[in-house]
């Protein structure tokens, strides 16, 4: 049980970079993903995965089912595999205790939706069977079972914006009951005309088409997509491989606020008890955390919510620990955001740097937030995932030395 | 509708090429549809229903169970036609 | 690690809600299956669905307004009131930071996407809702549970298909067994939809005329609708209360059979590993399984190989071990189904009678085992497996104990 739960293997692909090092360089340069969007015509922006060519990792056979959720993941996950030496390529059978478990909100929303409506347009015996598995929810983490020949366990996590770190804990603690060897965990999100407009209509997307974290004139969000995945195995497997591992995932809290699903509880009880529970489930004070990476994103009420946990907990050290709102360079990916800020906390971590919040100016709250790259000396970093469907999730990051 | 059996055939190798991804050219006119290229069930009903729509026919399934090659496709398919003609 | 305990059961089916109609109903080899209702199914070649009749959401939501909310969520708040109830808890005495909600669902809230498209049909795209977005992720069924009773622990959605409620179970278990909460809400809910029925339908897998699980002349599944959520506790604190125990959860297997995204692998391998995990975790062997509630679909693949892999995991005592499949009366709840199983297989260790598969009258040489035709049995099980197999290739077997005093 107490065995601990390292990082061997990293695949992202986002707007702001595709592989470790490129997000990355993406995130330290302070780029920001959100720009003119190739999806969804002139004048509209996001911060979508651009040029998406999926077949510059997995080939040109096979693509034609996945959708694009399904492409993300393959992609991400055969990056994690091949960095972690796990792939199965060239293995008769897949390793039955080499498993994923994938973060997401909506898995294949247009897929789903596209299947409703050419049932509705030209007759329920005329839609595509093949499109029919791709309108359940744990569809990417299926394709990317069956591609990357992964027998163990297969789960899917929805957990509103903190989709992704809920994943990660998951994956440590079947790690941790030796039910499997090696997790692949994170999460997914596809943006789709369907996400866009829905997040227009719902009122939550930037007028100003960008992302100001915890500014006084911030206007809301911009969607993002993209897939980030860690390859997690327990640190005496990875040692048993011949690994050293820096990264550990440490303590993990949860709490739903039970206030509304539709709207942050600006109140922060969840937010504030999700912190405290990872940091009491790492065993550690809050004046050790040494970076935080937000959960920020530019949302009116969420912002505030975050900033008022924050100081919850933190009080007065909050002058003195560097925060990093990343979602200002990749954009709100939804399910797969608590991923993404993972990712970008565990560079953060072995780099000892926070990463720029892109285009940052001022801040409504006393927050250490910055343009620039902001050094640190620590071993952990707190990583925050909270939404509006009431849940909140904190995880913090352990460096081994 | 007055289709030519070469242009079934032509529409069902395209057809099956873009399942199987290959090139019509890869398609025989025999080569059995599962063991020779690996078409599977679910593959197979997606050939079938796009063959149902492009010709505005309706094979029943326990037709198409029948059906192993491009040579017994266009047969089915032809035989529908001429059902619904 | 500590022992974990079902005290509570509700649920809401295509035969009825609440535990004890249910049970009733179940042992009677009541139908739940009828044609469709919910929408016109007159362009499909089968019209045979396993609805939930006669729900009306008010009666259990109680905080939130039914109208802001989908039909899965409505099931679910249903599934879970009455299962509070039933377990005689005072949820005010608890810390409400560590009572938590574990899902599973399928669709999660498919209705919400009809809208969508019903709308851009009708009125064109800009006339879609300001709610469809954020009331149809399926996070928020277990969200408005949390909503509705006040409770500020793990919540969660683990959409895993048709194996999500041994999926969502099995970690409410974990979560209670490693002393992360306190009380778990765990299930699984599935509302009906045409797009689920469709895409059923043009896989050729919906039963015409009857739902037929390991018959020789089985034609399919049916499409069905349902929630059930189930109380978890420390066993410690359930015997402490006083509380009924229904049964003791052992462990739980899951599996990936990596293979393809509908059918399931020929010869079973995902399923068996996830059975024999199962087993392994509660500490138990195939000599100790004395009741397995099938996934059982009624399609001719799954069913035959649901038992080639039990025949090949159990070996000879394969035909000694009684295994049914509730779906011949209930359909296929989808998500909701394992779920649902739970609470059958949780009621079968409490009252000693396994249900029967119904519509079993042909026996199939490929499905060689006792699968408990037409009558319930009286055979006062000790240990359960409970099975589900899903799109993806998920496997997920749970493992239930009768509780002895």
């Amino acid at each position: 049980m107490s065995s601990r739960v390292v990082v061997t293997g990293t695949g992202v692909i986002s707007s702001i970079g595709a592989g470790a090092d490129d997000f990355e360089r993406g995130l330290n340069a302070g780029t920001t993903g959100v720009g003119p969007s190739q999806m969804f015509g002139a004048g509209t922006t996001t911060a979508e995965v651009r040029d998406f060519a999926p077949q510059n990792w997995l080939g040109p056979k096979g693509l034609r089912v996945l959708d694009r959720s399904a492409r993300l993941i393959c992609v991400s996950s055969h990056m994690a595999l091949c960095e972690a030496g796990l792939s199965q390529a060239d293995a008769e059978e897949g390793d039955p205790d080499l498993g994923l478990i994938c973060g997401t909100m909506f898995g294949g929303l247009h897929s789903i939706t596209s299947f409703d409506w050419s049932g509705l347009t030209e007759g329920p015996n005329l839609v595509n069977p093949m499109e029919f598995p791709n309108t359940v929810i744990n569809s990417p983490a299926g394709h990317a079972a069956i591609k990357h020949k992964l027998r163990g366990v297969n789960s899917t996590i929805c957990a509103g914006l903190a989709s992704g770190l809920y994943a990660i804990h998951y994956a440590a603690e079947f790690l941790r009951f030796g039910r499997a060897k090696a997790l692949l965990a994170g999460g997914v999100e596809e943006l789709c005309e369907e996400s866009f407009l829905g997040f227009r209509k719902m009122g939550a997307a930037s007028a100003s088409d960008s992302i100001r974290p915890f500014a006084a004139d911030r206007d809301g969000s911009v969607l993002g997509d993209g897939s980030a995945l860690w390859m997690l195995e327990t640190e005496d497997a990875a040692r048993a491989r011949g690994l050293t591992p820096v990264l550990e995932v440490g303590g993990f809290g949860s709490a739903h606020d039970a206030h509304s699903t539709s709207a942050f509880d600006v109140r922060a009880e969840g937010a504030t008890s999700a912190i405290r529970q990872a940091l009491a489930a790492s065993e550690i004070e809050p004046e050790q955390i040494a970076c935080i990476i937000s959960a920020a994103s530019g949302n009116r009420a969420g912002d505030l919510m975050e900033a008022r946990a924050l100081r919850n907990v933190f009080g007065d050290l909050l002058g003195e620990i560097p925060v990093s709102a990343p979602k200002a360079a990749f954009g709100e990916g939804l399910g797969v955001s608590g991923a993404f800020c993972a990712l970008a906390g565990g560079l953060a971590l072995v780099r000892q740097s926070a990463p720029p919040t892109a285009g940052f100016k001022e801040s409504e709250f006393r927050l250490r937030l910055s343009a620039e790259a902001q050094p640190f000396q620590g071993k952990h970093v707190l990583i925050n995932a909270f939404g509006c469907d009431g849940n909140n999730a904190a995880l913090i990051l352990n460096l081994r030395t | 509708m007055n289709v030519t059996a070469e242009e079934i055939r032509t529409e069902v190798k395209r057809l099956i090429a873009e399942v199987t991804e290959r090139t019509p050219e890869e398609i025989s006119d025999r080569a059995l549809f599962q063991d020779e290229l690996g078409v599977d069930s679910l593959m197979a009903m997606e050939v079938m229903v796009a063959v149902d729509k492009k010709y505005k026919i309706n094979i029943p399934e326990e037709e198409f169970a029948k059906i192993k090659n491009v040579d017994d496709t266009v047969a089915v398919v032809q035989r529908y036609l001429g059902a619904a003609a | 690690m500590k022992r974990v305990a079902i005290t509570g059961l509700g649920l809401i089916t295509p035969i009825g809600a609440g535990r004890k109609v249910f049970w009733e109903r179940l042992l009677a080899g009541a139908s739940g299956i009828a044609t469709v209702a919910s929408f016109d199914s007159s362009a499909f070649p089968v019209h045979l669905g396993a609805e939930v009749k006669e729900f009306d959401p008010k009666q259990f939501v109680r905080l939130g307004k039914t109208e802001e909310m989908g039909r899965g969520s409505q099931l679910a708040i249903a599934a879970a009131r009455m299962s509070i109830e039933d377990s005689g808890i005072e949820l005010s005495s608890y810390d409400s930071g560590r009572v938590g909600v574990s899902m599973g669902t399928t669709s999660g809230e498919p209705r919400l996407v009809e809208r969508y498209n019903d709308v851009r049909k009708a009125d064109g795209l800009e006339a879609i809702p300001g709610d469809f977005l954020p009331q149809y992720p399926c996070n928020v069924i277990p969200s408005h549970i949390a909503v509705e009773f006040g409770l500020h622990g793990p919540c969660m959605m683990i959409p895993t298909a048709c194996a999500a409620g041994n999926y969502a179970i099995g970690y409410g278990y974990d979560l209670i067994r490693t002393g992360r909460a306190d009380l778990m809400l765990a299930g699984g809910a599935d509302a009906f939809s045409r797009i689920t029925y469709q895409g059923f339908s043009r896989l050729g897998a919906i039963a015409p005329e009857r739902c037929q699980p390991f018959d020789k002349n089985r034609k399919g599944m049916v499409p069905g609708e349902g929630a059930a959520v189930l109380i978890l506790e420390p066993l410690e604190d359930a015997r402490a209360r006083g509380a009924k125990i229904y049964a003791e959860v052992l462990g739980y297997g899951v599996s990936c059979d990596s293979h393809h995204m509908t059918a399931a692998h020929p010869k079973g391998d995902g399923a068996i590993r996830a059975m024999a995990m199962a087993l392994e975790g509660s500490r138990k062997t195939i000599t100790d399984v004395d009741y397995i509630s099938a996934h059982g679909t009624g399609t001719p693949t799954n069913d035959r190989v649901e038992s080639i892999a039990v025949r090949t995991l159990f070996g000879d005592r394969a035909g000694e071990v009684p295994m049914s499949s509730i779906k011949s009366m209930l359909g296929h709840t989808m998500g909701a189904a394992s779920a649902i199983e739970a609470v059958a297989c949780s009621l079968a260790l409490d009252t000693g009678v396994i249900p029967p598969t119904v519509n079993y009258e042909t026996p199939d040489p490929e499905c060689d085992l006792d699968y408990v035709p037409n009558h319930a049995r009286t055979t006062n099980p000790r240990v359960v497996l409970n099975n589900a197999y899903a799109f993806g290739g998920n496997n997920a077997s749970l493992c239930l104990a009768r509780y002895e005093a």
